[in-house]
């Protein structure tokens, strides 16, 4: 009897040592798929500004209380209005800086005068929540230098976005991790 | 070692001092997650009804715009929305740290209680063999029992899920391939030098003076991100370029109105060849011109990446076609034949039985043929044209000029008529095929043959220009010869011989067009030449300065010529967008 | 602009053209601040290979809890506070998943890299990646405060729970709809201290559970676990309660909170014998019939499933649009009809998704169907075993029973309390 369980033991033993060394084969050959297809590489999350259709979504999708997504100004692309359509409601009560006159709920483009007639419009990432209510309008009539990016020092970089997964028209994309923006100037900075 | 004596005074001490931080701890913890769930409540209910009460009051001003008080008004309800929601977000960060510290205290607490009562160890139950035997019974019934019920409930879900739309949907697909008519296509420009390749339009409407240095008759210019030598093509209100560098490889499509880029399409790359690759600077990575069926777009790269995208900017499929051995860098553009994408992929030498044509499936990319070819690496781009009541695909290689069959690839005739590294690409011109060898001459080649017809079909051989690079194009009498030094030649299509020279005195490497009997010459330096031809010669009526280098051949549809500089795409048209 | 009066200039794409300042104004630099890249993903590789290293010393070689339970508190900070929870080994399932079946999927070298270095340490030493590495190990292992015994039955038949979780995720990742192990990851928003409401009660409510039911989220749905469960069957070293020879005091029995010690089994009453032969037969002729039911269930259900992808609903709001069973438009439907894409090319999309979504479902239902059927089969062998043991697939090396084996103290008296009380 006692021999038989000797035997049965080293059978399963061998049984076992098979099993691992197929498994750790099985491991080499997802290691060797990847090898041979060579798509591995550090990718971040990015939104194309091209594509994006100012849902409102990323304000609210992100997985993070305070979005990850907020809104850049590409300077370049920027008029320097007097009368910025970002800033100013669509029919301002008057063209000063007053809340009954700012599209931004919270208040995080800085208006500044530069010479005349031309004002510089910077934005306050701490107040900016990413509702993209400027970017829609500064895109609808506009020159579009306000759009929408993820910051990577907010981003946590998810698997899959969560932002990304209900946006309405696609504009999330995984960039290289070394050129993590998108700006609309052309790919500048 | 096993139990710490428990009477201790000092462990008695040490464990009232834990339960009481297990409790402070826990009351802590729910004050501050009472906290968080209100001001979570809060956030959801009053910032929303501020914000929507600022709303109303903005509209309100649009009709009161002089009161002052609801100016004060929306200003105060503004202020406090906003330090509102600061507040509340400093308030949750804050009260869910103090969360997680006080719940951490709660746990340490109770963990360390737990451990300095030291192990009792539990009574022995007696697991009599029986009672193993059971509980493997009842394991069995219960996993059944669970399983049934998943896949019960599953099932009653899908039942109760309206699936009428899926039916309706699987009828309106329709099996019939999607793509443009004949008539669709001719109406744009949807391959390199328009439909028929032929670089002819009837357009009537197009602009003949602009000024870049005014920005008259410009309507937009817009940069595109990367370099490319291929040529725009048009589809109604979009225009469709390539651009390419060691890394990336993209389309970009722009609208007509606005110029503004609207999507940019990745094509994948496969990184392990980029290593080794290098490629010629005069080509580049995006010199083929990509080509259009109405519902995709394809394009292909020097690597032999080939993609297909849809308006959208959808990626529908791409393939790599492996780096070809190219002297200079792959450069043919690419052709449709219905839902097909017709791929020229000449490469390495003849004896290598490298080079191939492909049609593959627009929709799909599944090969739909392949054509094994006799020939070394070219740079000339494959053509469509109708032939009788039928159609030929017309190649140009060293030697051969073959003609196959684009339903099926199969070889129609061939002649032996060219040689060297052919570039320019061949037209139809009246019922001949205009095949170039470079620097040697040029040959017409009638097209109701079959079999090798180097023998009986060619109808003349003209000597005088043999151009490398631009292709030429004809007005149904004379067949133009464009060099790259900027000298046109008129070759009489009946016989061959030249009838006149004219000289622009500028480089070229963009092929002319004939816009309704107009010719459009664009010199590298990007000036546009236009003029009426007869036949004593070129009548020079305009020329356009772009202050731009342009190599790519521009692209006409009604009322607008867009022309790729070296860095921005322009339109040029006559009146506002 | 009517309203303002601007004139269009139509030279560039820009409406109003950038100005040419006079006052020598600079234009602001952009922030970009960059994404964890660079030398990071190497770091959070190595801490990953150490704390496995680590882990599996602990376990085999040190014996000790206490250290165990350091390592487990330094996890949880490293990879659940400071990393906040992602990249993890469990939702690496997805992105491998999605990496082997489209060859389009670009996956990050580190994600790779921690779905196989806990797979291959878990072939050598048995399940030390959820005894000290793994994070949401670390949260359910540390608030266990008084542990409940689960009856046999009901373990068995929760745990079938991640079969199922497992294979929903890799059929909804391979077809692109979601990463559902990531959306649900009940934990993730502790991690962060933030988060959707749904996600911080459910993780509340397991964090609550855990403190009387050992790991709960482990042992009943834990996708990569199953896999660890699998894989510690075959591992070359096991856990042993004991560092000698069992002397079947019985102290151990109630040391696992996990319920992964057993007893050993010396007589199977020999009456039940030609019965429990049966019954097997039974099961083993019985699989290909529960494999068949579960797959055709699976390819059943596709359908509805498939809807959890954003063509496919698209597809079906786009059509409820175009035959008026739908009020106005959304985001993506009105998208959609500005982005030049045919209503037609869009219902072929979704119908190739929805048949791949058919086609994974008989492999979805099939897969748990063979699950179903081998558990059916594995609880009607005869348990031979002869000593106090950890069940090498239950086994989450936490360590908890080592101090409770006599011949641990023992061994710790002779070379002088190195290890562990």
């Amino acid at each position: 009897m006692e021999n038989y369980n000797d035997k049965r033991k080293s059978r399963r033993e061998f049984l076992r040592d098979a099993l691992r060394g197929a498994s750790l084969v099985a491991i080499g050959g997802v290691i060797g798929v990847g090898w041979y297809r060579g798509h591995t590489a550090t990718y971040a999350w990015q939104i194309d500004p091209y594509k994006c259709t100012t849902c409102g979504n990323c304000e609210t999708a992100c997985v993070l209380e305070e979005s990850a997504v907020k809104c850049v100004h590409s300077y370049e692309m920027c008029g320097y209005c007097k009368i910025c359509f970002g800033f100013f409601e669509p029919q301002p009560n008057a063209i000063n800086e007053g809340g009954e006159n700012q599209i931004c709920p919270m208040g995080a483009i800085k208006r500044n005068f530069v010479e005349d007639p031309y004002y510089e419009y910077t934005i306050d990432e701490s107040l900016c929540t990413g509702c993209a209510k400027c970017v829609k309008t500064c895109a609808g009539f506009g020159n579009g230098s306000l759009h929408m990016q993820v910051r990577h020092d907010r981003c946590v970089n998810c698997n899959n976005c969560a932002i990304a997964l209900v946006c309405p028209s696609d504009a999330f994309k995984r960039v290289p991790v070394n050129s993590p923006y998108l700006f609309k100037n052309g790919g500048k900075a | 070692m096993i139990s710490k004596a428990p009477e201790s005074g000092n462990s008695i001490q040490l464990q009232k001092v834990l339960k009481k931080a297990a409790v402070a701890g826990a009351i802590f913890s729910l004050v501050f997650l009472t906290m968080l769930i209100i001001n979570g409540y809060q956030q959801y209910v009053s910032g929303v009804n501020t914000y929507s009460v600022i709303t109303e009051l903005k509209q309100q001003l649009l009709s009161q715009p002089d009161d002052e008080a609801l100016i004060r008004e929306i200003r105060e309800l503004d202020r406090d929305y906003r330090a509102g929601r600061l507040r509340q977000i400093d308030f949750s960060a804050l009260s869910s740290l103090m969360l997680l510290i006080s719940a951490i205290v709660t746990i340490g607490a109770l963990k360390w209680h737990a451990y300095s009562n030291g192990i009792n160890p539990g009574p022995c139950i007696e697991i009599a063999e029986p009672f193993r035997r059971r509980s493997l019974g009842q394991s069995r019934i219960a996993l059944f029992v669970f399983a049934c019920l998943l896949t019960g409930t599953w099932l009653l879900i899908e039942r109760n899920t309206p699936t009428e739309w899926i039916s309706q949907l699987n009828a309106g697909i329709s099996e019939e391939p999607e793509y443009a008519s004949i008539e669709e296509l001719a109406r744009n420009w949807n391959r390199f030098r328009g439909f028929g390749g032929a670089g002819v339009t009837p357009l009537t409407d197009i602009p003949t003076r602009w000024d870049a240095a005014g920005g008259k008759g410009i309507l937009w210019k817009t940069a595109i991100p990367l370099p490319g030598f291929n040529s725009p093509i048009a589809w109604q209100d979009r225009i469709f370029l390539s651009g390419a560098n060691e890394g990336k490889r993209q389309v970009y499509c722009f609208d007509a109105s606005s110029g503004s880029i609207l999507w940019t399409g990745d094509v994948p790359t496969a990184p392990v060849g980029d290593k080794k690759f290098k490629v010629m600077e005069d080509t580049g990575y995006a010199a083929p011109t990509m080509a259009t069926d109405g519902v995709r777009v394809y394009v292909i790269f020097a690597t032999g990446d080939l993609a297909a995208f849809d308006f959208s900017g959808r990626l529908l499929w791409h393939k790599s076609l492996g780096i070809p051995v190219s002297l200079y860098g792959y450069a043919s553009s690419l052709e449709v034949w219905k839902d097909r994408v017709l791929v020229q992929f000449d490469q390495a030498g003849a004896e290598d039985k490298k080079s191939s044509l492909y049609a593959f499936d627009g929709a799909t990319g599944n090969l739909v043929w392949e054509a094994k070819r006799p020939v070394p690496n070219s740079w000339t781009s494959p053509l469509v044209v109708p032939i009788g009541d039928k159609y030929q695909l017309i190649t140009v290689g060293d030697p051969w000029v073959i003609a196959y069959d684009p339903e099926d690839g199969k070889e129609i005739w061939r002649a032996n008529c060219v040689k060297g590294d052919v570039g320019a690409s061949s037209i139809l011109a009246g019922d001949r095929i205009i095949a170039i060898a470079p620097d040697l001459h040029n040959v017409a080649i009638r097209t109701d043959g079959a079999g090798d017809v180097t023998a009986t079909h060619i109808a003349w051989m003209n000597d005088d220009v043999g151009p490398t690079i631009v292709s030429p194009v004809s007005d149904g009498r004379r067949v133009y010869f464009l060099d790259t030094y900027g000298t046109l030649y008129a070759v009489n299509i009946e016989d061959g011989q030249l009838i006149y020279e004219h000289d622009f005195n500028e480089n070229t490497n963009a092929s002319p067009t004939l816009v309704a009997g107009k010719l459009y010459v664009l010199s590298v330096e990007g000036i546009m030449f236009t003029g009426t031809l007869d036949e004593k010669g070129f009548n020079l009526e305009e020329s356009n300065a772009l202050n731009e280098k342009c190599f790519a051949s521009p692209a006409f549809m009604p009322g607008r010529i867009y022309i790729r500089g070296e860095e921005h795409l322009y339109c040029i048209g006559n009146g506002n967008p | 602009m009517v309203l303002f009066g601007i004139t269009l200039n139509i030279f560039s794409s820009e409406r109003f053209p950038p100005p040419q300042f006079e006052s020598g104004y600079v234009r602001p630099e952009y922030t970009v601040p960059m994404p964890r890249g660079g030398v990071w993903p190497l770091i959070d590789a190595i801490v990953l290979l150490s704390a496995l290293g680590i882990a599996s010393w602990l376990v085999h070689k040190k014996r000790s809890r206490r250290a165990l339970f350091g390592l487990m508190v330094f996890s949880l900070a490293y990879f659940g506070f400071y990393r906040k929870g992602c990249v993890c080994s469990i939702g690496s399932i997805q992105d491998m998943s999605l990496f082997l079946f489209n060859k389009d999927y670009v996956v990050p070298l580190l994600t790779v890299f921690f779905f196989i270095a806990p797979l291959v340490f878990t072939l050598l030493f048995g399940r030390s990646f959820c005894a000290g590495v793994c994070p949401l190990g670390a949260v359910q292992d540390i608030t266990l405060i008084k542990p409940v015994k689960v009856p046999v039955w009901l373990e068995h038949t929760l745990r079938y729970l991640a079969y199922v979780y497992l294979a929903l995720a890799v059929w909804l990742a391979v077809m692109g709809s979601a990463f559902v192990i990531c959306k649900y990851d009940p934990y993730v928003a502790i991690f962060r201290r933030n988060g959707n409401l749904d996600i911080l009660i459910m993780g509340g409510i397991l964090l609550v559970i855990g403190f009387f039911i050992g790991r709960p989220y482990c042992r009943f749905l834990c996708p990569y676990g199953v896999i660890l469960r699998q894989l510690s069957r075959l591992s070359r070293w096991r856990v042993r309660i004991t560092p000698t020879d069992c002397n079947q005091c019985r102290l151990c029995e109630e040391a696992c909170p996990y319920g992964a010690i057993r007893p050993p089994v010396h007589e199977w009453p020999e009456a039940s014998y030609a019965n429990d032969k049966k019954r097997l037969a039974l099961f083993l002729i019985l699989l290909p019939f529960i494999i068949a039911i579960g797959a055709w269930t699976g390819n059943s259900i596709a359908p509805s499933v498939s809807r959890t992808h954003p063509a496919v609903a698209l597809a079906e709001r786009i059509w409820m649009e175009e035959n008026q069973q739908a009020e106005g438009t959304t985001d993506a439907s009105q998208y959609f009809r500005s982005s030049g894409e045919t209503i037609g090319s869009l219902y072929k999309r979704a119908a190739v998704i929805r048949a791949g979504f058919e086609k994974g479902g008989w492999f979805f239902g099939g897969f748990l169907g063979f699950i179903l059927g081998g558990k059916l089969i594995l609880l009607s062998l005869r348990p031979r075993q002869r000593d106090y043991e950890a069940e090498r697939a239950g086994c989450v090396s936490c360590g908890r029973c080592f101090r409770y084996c006599p011949k641990e103290q023992e061994k710790i008296e002779e070379t002088g309390g190195l290890s562990s009380r």
